[in-house]
């Protein structure tokens, strides 16, 4: 019933989405995926990070769309790559609420974000290994475990992550992915960038 | 009096230096509205990028393009330039390095020359690459003056998706064709692979030939009616086996005659065949070819060049209207030569 309500009573923070124009008011399955990969992406960040999102709803005013963990684990499962894919549909709204929450544990991060990412720019420079720095390795070593214990690693989009390297690939590019998120219109950026070749 | 703005990141310094349209004297910061000049500066590059307005236009559509291709993955077609005068072009390259290409025309004169070396052309764009922070930096310096309202706020930006088309347009053309190539040469292999496929030989309805057969002949004794289950090539018409026999010597000399000329007639087609054809034919009292049967495998291949299958007479239905009287035939052994010769003999 939440989802269906006017957009004038969507919680503030939302308002600044704007509604793209795709079919049936839901998101597209590469929608439904990168959103999972951004907060996939915070977990690995942070340790906390699932109590932090329980916060972040009652921070952001969205108890009415996602009322507990279950819901908010409902709503993640909608990427049709999990290994427990829930086949519902994941509504505008919900999406936006679940962007608006990466955003929001992604700004608390900006400081460790970025001094990863420096790190990470100076061994690509001197042609290090990334694992040559501890808190770098650490996230890597954590995304990897959580990408392959919650991915289909059957289904063809994921199974060419079939190596340590290429899912370090894919946690940097994510880790580029917070840093734009936290900027001043990174949140409107990263949303609309979702629909990018998917609206009418 | 110009008013100057300052936006700093630690990678990236934006400076701009324009006029407010208010004369009075505001309350607080004054609104900038008219732009003089734009300065970026970009840690690590030696020289600033300094120009007017359409520097900041561009500057502004390419950051913006770029975020969002490298955060959703899907190529746009760049844009073409605002107003003709030049470009700034941005791309990312690799994962984490962005390639920046701005084109003189935009920049101010001199602006480039004085403190490089003397060798600097003016003619040739500047390029820089940019690390992920450093591009960060760029596009949220950019993000706070695009936010603040009192610089410049007929600039605006405005983010929408790719639609479909767009996104399928700016594919390169290589990906585009591949399903066309992909189809015209699959196409392609099947035509090879059903050229080599026999074309499959037309088959005469059987039912014709042989379900009325014994209708055909009206000959001796056709074996009324029962069609012939083991239809062999080469042959057509009433079983010949069955039917009985015109047996008066006078009749059969003059049969042999009659079928000798028709068929010498009718046979005008230049032969292929290199051995003799061998058939056995019936004639019924009327001088009609009622049935025939191929006595040798040659005959049996050469069917469609001898003259009888259109010589066939179909024998005349009975009082049922089904099963015809048996015919008496008189049955003859006919040779065709390669040589064009033709005999007919008892058989």
């Amino acid at each position: 019933m939440q989802s269906t309500r006017p957009s004038d009573q969507l919680p503030s923070v939302l308002a600044s989405l704007p509604d793209p124009e795709v079919a049936g008011n839901t998101c597209p399955r590469r929608t439904r995926l990168q959103i999972d990969l951004l907060l996939l992406a915070v977990e690995a960040l942070n340790l906390d990070s699932s109590e932090a999102m329980l916060a972040a709803i009652q921070d952001l005013q969205l108890q009415d769309l996602i009322r507990n963990r279950v819901v908010l684990w409902r709503l993640r499962s909608t990427n049709p790559f999990r290994r427990f894919s829930q086949r519902r549909p994941l509504g505008i709204d919900e999406a936006k609420a679940l962007v608006a929450i990466a955003c929001h544990l992604t700004k608390q991060q900006t400081v460790s974000i970025r001094q990863l990412l420096l790190i990470y720019e100076q061994l690509r420079v001197q042609g290090l290994s990334v694992e040559q720095s501890l808190p770098l390795a650490q996230y890597l070593q954590r995304f990897r475990t959580h990408f392959r214990s919650r991915m289909n690693l059957k289904r063809a989009s994921i199974a060419i992550y079939d190596s340590d390297q290429k899912l370090n690939t894919l946690a940097l590019k994510l880790l580029g992915e917070l840093l734009f998120c936290t900027g001043t219109l990174g949140m409107q950026r990263f949303w609309v960038s979702l629909f990018d070749g998917e609206a009418a | 009096m110009t008013i100057q703005r300052h936006y700093s990141l630690p990678n990236c310094k934006l400076m701009l230096e324009g006029l407010s349209h208010s004369a009075a004297q505001q309350v607080g910061r004054p609104s900038l509205d008219v732009l003089i000049r734009f300065e970026c500066h970009l840690m690590g590059q030696q020289n600033p990028l300094i120009g007017g307005r359409d520097l900041l236009d561009h500057l502004v559509a390419a950051v913006s393009d770029c975020t969002q291709q490298w955060l959703s993955g899907v190529r746009r077609s760049p844009r073409s330039s605002l107003n003709g005068k030049g470009s700034v072009q941005l791309l990312p390259l690799e994962p984490n390095v962005f390639h920046l290409i701005v084109s003189p025309a935009l920049l101010f004169e001199g602006t480039l020359a004085d403190k490089s070396s003397a060798a600097a052309s003016t003619d040739q764009p500047v390029e820089m690459t940019l690390s992920t922070v450093e591009m960060f930096d760029l596009m949220e310096a950019f993000d706070q003056l695009l936010t603040d309202s009192q610089t410049l706020s007929n600039l605006s930006l405005e983010l929408k998706p790719l639609s479909r088309r767009q996104a399928i347009a700016a594919r390169p053309l290589g990906q585009r064709v591949a399903p066309l190539a992909l189809g015209s040469s699959g196409l392609a292999v099947a035509a090879i692979a059903l050229f080599f496929v026999p074309v499959p030989k037309v088959q005469r309805p059987q039912t014709q030939e042989s379900t009325p057969s014994n209708s055909e002949q009206p000959s001796p004794q056709p074996s009324s009616g029962s069609p012939r289950p083991e239809a062999q090539q080469g042959a057509a018409g009433v079983s010949l086996a069955s039917a009985p026999l015109i047996t008066a010597p006078q009749q059969r000399q003059q049969l042999n005659q009659q079928l000798y000329q028709q068929v010498d007639q009718a046979w005008q087609t230049t032969s292929t065949f290199s051995q003799d054809l061998i058939y056995r034919v019936g004639v019924n009292p009327a001088g009609e070819i009622l049935g025939y049967e191929s006595a040798n495998q040659g005959a049996a291949d050469f069917v469609q060049e001898v003259p009888l299958q259109n010589l066939l007479k179909e024998a005349t239905a009975g009082e049922d209207g089904r099963n015809p009287s048996p015919q008496p035939l008189a049955q003859y052994r006919l040779v065709f030569k390669p040589n064009g010769l033709l005999e007919v003999s008892s058989w």
